[in-house]
């Protein structure tokens, strides 16, 4: 149930309505508490066992708060398999996708009426921090379970709000046998997105000139991007006389966000999962968003349904669920979202050439880069286009890489 | 204003009286009366002739002769006139006639009466008559004579007892300390303004004190028990007088330990947020008293939780006294007259609580006129009128309060996001006492607070607190009073959220409760004051009612079972006075309490509350005592008198408590769940030990030093993950705690003179463990860990400086250790997101907490002449700008999911603040 939730974050709404309606000085400034460093790094185990699809799984240790977010600390000296109840094991790999590590277990042939496990073998050594390095081999296993099919998902679909300052997208779902209660989401966003320049030229830092851009592929011009989901989306209709889930916002966006500019993909994975799975995922949520406030509640500890059976008692946070998940992709084009504004962030075109004799490399150092070439027949020295780079060079903000699927735009 | 009301209910007593006069005297209206040199004697036929009246001649010594020519319906007018020459009186009681010397003393007639009057009255009654109809004592130069002279008593000590009063307004004085002079006997009114105390017999004088009140000194010539009633004087404050004071007084010589008594003017010194006076933030001003925070609804008094407080007002369960979350107390000053806090002992006549006893009185309506008062201020606006129903009879007092922040968020900027919020909030008091007669006294009291926010059309969470109540007040003889009451508490709350159609829901929740309460007294000797009686109550709470709002929603109706339980308690006390030094309070309470049927619950295998050891299903019929507990109860507490000026104390308590809040947030929100026990869940169990020193410096400085130690037990805390609203199974979701709290509350006070106030350093802890009994393991391995109020030093300072009567300042100093909290520690990456770890529940703490407020108060000048008297209040509240914080929370943010710590101030800087009151 939510309402809990829900009506604590009106009290604290309540609070700042009424504090600022007396203007008073409400001040929110940021906070470094003296904390102490771990002492005791906690493996955190993380993934589902989806036989027809391919079963990630990440392991990781907990980090203290200080860390840098590119000091990931993955263990990669681990052995996973899934287990099914009558003992048949299917192997897991190691492999690195985007610099971390997972492992992945192969879709398997499975039988939906069989119990599932994820186990896994860890053997400690000098470099990880979370037991002292005493290279020592730690055997985890969750607790065995069912495969739940979640349903289809009926649609995605998007709304601005009044003024079109933002979107957002939501969800809707049934499971017309109500036999799924608990949902989780999770997506992959993609989206193709255009520079607000196209130049045929480019600076080349290296050889520290102008350069025409021969290919249209090499252009900078239109470019994609990916992001994986972050917030926990999690819903249950326990409350409700159907198995339904009507409108559930998974990802807002504003109107400078370059997902609304031109086309926007995303690939939901609905899983149903269990009552249990649901509280600890609800539990995580509750703890990782504003909390602290006296009308919040205290945070509590998370553990979930895997267990260190070599060492009982030896601490491991992570809840795995085991199921059959729906997908549904859906497109979206900017024009139609209709909310995008450039940020205007492109400054006052510079002019560089016999007037201005700015040499490129500086141009380029102070941040712009080239737009256009007008070259003087009459021999002077040509008159370049500059500008501020961003507007320029869509990698900054994507690659080129095209996902493998991307359709054109015109044929949507 | 004022005149108008006078002249208008003049204008309307007049022509009532000559409706009356018409009626009954008609026919006697032309005839004229003429006697030249009457006589005592002859005037008795006179009078029995025209008014058909008796009249007595009382204690007059001196021969009188007096003229008579009038028509016979200004006889009466006529006659008081002539007397007057002749330096007599005349008195009419209740129709009986009574001429008096002027000068004699005014209650050397009373038995006199009865030599002539006794055919047809109880002699006792009489005597309560008398006293109660002329003017009440209030002269230091007079010899009050107390009993028949030619009746005189055979014990060497009697009981005087009588009504404290308001000299101007009639209303009756609280709290007022009646001293018996060159002895250790000493006795407090109580809200009704009554006392009763043992006189030598012969010669004597009492003392009569009270803060803020003249203090009196009345002579008395005691023959036999008798009835005094006093009328006091607001103190008026004189630059080089030093006024005796009773408030040190009392704290030295009562039995009691850790009560403290605010009287409203006090409160209305104390410099707040908004410039309201508030009684809960005055209670919080006191040693022992701490909350979570600057805005929070509850209190924690002497480490108990916010739920072990039982907060009374004129007898009702106030469940949530706040509005706004706890901005303001929702008690409107101008119907409060005092509040009294039992962070200790605490009399056997309460129970239902563990922690303290917060009584709330309200004041009575003025008995003379009709006076009222508004005032304005930042965030509300108020009004309040009182005055007589029938003079001397029936009087009413009413107030309201209501909030126009609406009109404020209206003005906000559009793309602040909360203009289209509503917020407002409003209490009403009222209160009627009537005298039945000289002995029976009915008072009837409601109250309704209510508070209701909103967001935007389709949101809205509100919450009502309704109370009402009765009480009969009876004197049945000299040595015996009784006080019976009952009446109706309810606390609900509701909300809706129709932001999504489909899931458009609306929650309930209610707590009713109905009582009845008989309380006795009984002054047994000089030596034994006897307390005893009865409670009961019946609870209802409706834990949850989540229904569809809306066409279009699909949420299942559901209604959590109603929870019913009663509850009933005997009590009985004795003050006893060992010796002069040595005096102790004895009392012992036993409570039966039973959740009933119908109910339906499970039930478990040993004590741990979950599912999988869940053996059986148990459906109680209607009226079926599910599980009775008994709770004996025990309050002890004695006072030594070292020295007339120092005394020590101790006491043990010890409390039970059926009603439990189970809240997961570390404030009193209004969305906290109430639970009675049950089959499963235990009654809360508490004791107190504590012992005191008092000394009384120079008649001006009360310094005392008090320590406890307190211990709690199935305080329930709530499991990890736990969700509370709506749980058919709450049992399963709650752990038992036990408690200890101990701690030592330094005070000095000064209650007289132009510097007044106090001053209070409290070191304190109080601490939590979960249970060994309960199965689950919980986030402090069964240690101890702070609760969340835990602020171990803590110093206060209230002081009030008076210029002159109608100007002073006031200035607050409130320093605290901050409060626990639990932060992340560390973070790791789930669900695509960094996520939390923790700390041990609460071993961080949020800075030390220090404010400053400074407050200028106008008052009213006492010129009766004026129609209006005005106070003005200009402060500042938090004079330093210390930005303290509130709360302290983390957000993951950024691409980079980066985990930052926050801190939130809401007073972060100077507030100033005008409020504006007038008094008519």
């Amino acid at each position: 149930m939510n309402t809990n939730r829900k009506i604590v974050k009106y009290i604290f709404r309540v609070l700042l309505t009424v504090t600022t309606l007396l203007f008073l000085q409400f001040c929110i400034s940021p906070y470094d508490a003296k904390i102490d460093p771990l002492d005791n790094h906690i493996i955190v185990i993380e993934g589902d066992i989806t036989p027809n699809d391919t079963t990630k799984i990440k392991i990781s240790l907990t980090r203290n708060l200080d860390q840098p977010p590119g000091e990931k600390q993955d263990i990669v000296s681990a052995f996973v398999w899934v287990e099914d109840e009558v003992g048949n094991k299917y192997f897991g790999y190691r492999t690195t996708i985007n610099f971390q590590t997972y492992y992945i277990v192969p879709p398997f042939n499975y039988n939906i009426n069989l119990k599932y496990k994820l186990c896994l073998n860890v053997t400690s050594n000098l470099n990880e921090i979370w037991d002292g390095g005493n290279n020592i081999q730690y055997t985890y296993e969750s607790e065995l379970l069912e495969l739940l099919v979640a349903p289809p998902i009926e649609s995605i679909n998007y709304k601005t709000n009044e003024d079109k300052s933002a979107v957002t997208f939501f969800v809707n779902s049934n499971d017309p046998s109500n036999n799924t209660t608990y949902y989780k989401w999770s997506f992959r966003e993609d989206w193709e997105f255009k520079s607000l320049y196209m130049s045929y030229f480019e600076y080349n830092p290296f050889r520290k000139e102008v350069v025409p851009i021969n290919s249209y592929e090499d252009n900078r011009h239109i470019c994609w991007s990916f992001k994986e989901s972050s917030s926990i989306l999690i819903f249950n209709t326990e409350a409700l006389s159907e198995d339904r889930v009507h409108m559930l916002p998974l990802v807002s966006m504003g109107k400078t966000d370059l997902r609304t500019s031109y086309l926007y993909s995303m690939n939901l994975k609905q899983m149903a999962i269990s009552k249990e799975a649901y509280k600890f995922w609800d539990n995580l949520k509750k703890n990782s968003e504003e909390i602290g406030g006296i009308f919040d509640p205290q945070p509590s500890d998370v553990s979930g349904n895997i267990k260190c059976i070599s060492h009982p008692g030896k601490r491991v946070i992570g809840y795995i669920s085991a199921g059959i998940p729906s997908y549904k992709r859906i497109f979206a084009k900017g024009k139609d979202i209709g909310i995008y504004k450039h940020p205007s962030n492109c400054g006052e075109m510079v002019v560089t050439g016999s007037e201005n004799p700015l040499s490129d490399e500086w141009m380029y150092l102070i941040g712009y880069d080239i737009i256009g070439v007008d070259i003087d027949f009459n021999g002077g020295a040509p008159e370049k286009y500059w500008i501020a780079i961003q507007c320029v060079d869509c990698r900054l903000f994507g690659t080129k890489e095209k996902p493998s699927y991307w359709p054109n735009i015109e044929s949507l | 204003m004022q005149t108008i009301y006078k002249t208008l209910l003049t204008n309307l007593i007049l022509v009532l009286l000559l409706c009356f006069t018409n009626i009954a005297y008609g026919q006697n209206q032309s005839r004229r009366v003429f006697y030249k040199g009457a006589t005592g004697n002859e005037i008795t036929i006179l009078t029995k002739d025209v008014l058909n009246k008796e009249i007595f001649f009382i204690g007059i010594n001196h021969s009188f002769f007096i003229d008579i020519d009038c028509t016979a319906d200004n006889f009466l007018e006529h006659l008081t006139q002539q007397l007057e020459r002749e330096k007599l009186a005349l008195i009419d009681l209740n129709g009986a006639l009574f001429v008096v010397d002027s000068k004699s003393k005014l209650s050397d007639f009373s038995l006199d009466i009865f030599a002539q009057k006794s055919s047809e009255k109880k002699e006792e009654d009489a005597l309560v008559d008398v006293i109660y109809e002329t003017r009440a004592a209030t002269s230091q130069s007079r010899i009050y004579t107390i009993g028949d002279i030619n009746n005189p008593a055979t014990t060497s000590n009697v009981v005087l007892s009588g009504y404290v009063k308001h000299y101007s307004t009639g209303e009756p004085l609280a709290g007022v300390t009646v001293i018996v002079e060159n002895r250790s006997t000493y006795a407090t009114t109580d809200i009704y303004g009554f006392f009763r105390i043992m006189v030598p017999v012969g010669e004597g004088a009492i003392q009569l004190k009270s803060q803020g009140l003249e203090d009196l000194r009345l002579m008395l010539e005691v023959y036999n028990q008798g009835k005094l009633d006093v009328l006091m004087k607001e103190q008026v404050y004189s630059l080089r007088e030093i006024v005796l004071s009773a408030e040190g007084t009392r704290q030295t010589r009562s039995t009691q330990l850790g009560l403290e008594r605010v009287r409203i003017n006090r409160i209305r010194h104390i410099p707040s947020a908004f410039g309201e006076a508030d009684v809960l933030k005055a209670i919080m001003t006191l040693p022992g008293v701490k909350s979570v925070g600057e805005i929070s609804g509850g209190f924690n008094v002497r480490g108990g939780a916010t739920d072990q407080n039982l907060v009374l007002f004129n007898e009702s369960t106030i469940y949530n006294p706040t509005h706004l979350f706890g901005l303001f107390s929702s008690f409107n000053p101008d119907v409060v007259s005092e509040v009294e806090l039992y962070k200790s002992s605490i009399p056997a006549k309460y129970g239902g609580r563990i922690s303290s006893v917060l009584e709330v009185s309200s004041r009575n309506g003025n008995n003379n006129k009709i006076t009222g008062s508004a005032g304005v201020g930042p965030l509300t606006s108020k009004f309040h009128i009182e005055g007589p129903i029938k003079k001397d009879k029936t009087n009413f007092i009413t107030a309201f309060r209501t909030t126009y922040s609406d009109w404020i968020l209206g003005l906000l900027p559009e793309d602040s996001g909360y203009r289209d919020g509503k917020a407002s909030f409003n209490d009403l008091s009222m209160g009627i006492s009537h005298k039945i007669d000289n002995r029976n006294s009915l008072f009837l009291y409601g109250y309704y607070s209510g508070d209701k926010f909103s967001f935007s059309s389709d949101t809205t969470f509100s919450y009502q607190n309704i109370n009402l109540s009765a009480k009969w007040r009876r004197i049945v003889n000299d040595k015996h009073n009784l006080l019976i009451s009952g009446g109706y508490d309810r606390y609900s709350y509701s909300n809706f959220d129709q932001s999504n159609g489909i899931n458009a829901y609306q929650l309930d929740f209610n707590i009713n409760q109905f009582y009845g309460k008989a309380n006795f007294n009984w002054l047994i000797s000089d030596n034994h004051t006897l307390s005893y009686g009865a409670n009961a109550v019946v609870y209802s709470i409706l834990p949850g009612k989540y229904t569809p709002k809306g066409e279009n929603s699909i949420v299942v109706p559901k209604t959590l079972e109603t929870e019913q339980a009663i509850e009933a308690a005997i009590f009985i006390s004795d003050s006893w006075r060992i010796n002069d030094r040595l005096s102790a309070e004895l009392g012992l309470r036993y409570t039966l309490y039973s959740a009933i049927g119908p109910a339906n619950y499970y039930k478990y295998f040993g004590k741990d509350f979950a599912p999988e050891y869940i053996t059986d299903t148990i459906s109680a019929k209607s009226m079926e005592i599910i599980k009775p507990y008994h709770s004996p109860e025990i309050r002890l507490s004695m006072r030594y008198m070292i020295t007339n000026d120092l005394s020590i104390k101790a006491g043990f308590n010890s409390m039970a408590q059926n009603i439990h809040m189970i809240s997961n947030t570390s404030a009193v929100s209004p969305t906290d769940t109430w639970k009675l026990s049950d089959a499963n869940i235990t009654p809360q169990k508490g004791w107190q030990a504590a012992a005191g020193l008092y000394q009384n410096l120079l008649d001006r400085f009360e310094i005392s030093i008090e320590g406890y130690y307190k211990h709690l037990s199935n305080y329930l805390d709530y499991k990890s993950g736990a969700s509370l609203i709506m749980n058919e199974n709450i049992e399963q979701d709650v752990f038992r705690t036990k408690g200890k709290a101990y701690g030592v509350e330094f005070m000095v006070k000064k209650s007289i003179g132009r510097l007044n106030g106090w001053m209070a350093y409290t070191y304190s802890r109080s601490l939590l463990r979960e249970s060994e009994s309960s199965g689950s393991s919980n986030t402090s391995n069964r240690k101890w860990y702070p609760a969340a109020y835990d602020k171990p030093n803590d110093f206060k300072l209230i002081a009030n400086y008076k210029f002159t009567q109608r100007f002073s300042i006031s200035m607050n100093i409130d320093y605290s250790t901050g409060r626990p909290i639990t932060i992340p520690v560390g973070k790791f990456n789930y669900g695509g997101g960094e996520r939390l770890i923790y700390s041990q529940r609460n071993s961080y703490r949020i800075p030390d907490y220090f404010r400053m407020d400074f407050a200028i108060n106008i008052e009213p000048s006492h010129n009766l002449k004026l129609l209006t008297h005005s106070t003005i209040t200009i402060g500042v509240y938090n004079l330093t700008g210390r930005d303290n914080v509130f709360s302290i929370y983390y957000k993951t943010e950024g691409i980079h999911q980066q985990v930052k710590g926050y801190k939130l101030s809401i007073f972060g800087t100077q507030i100033p603040y005008i409020n504006y009151n007038i008094k008519f």
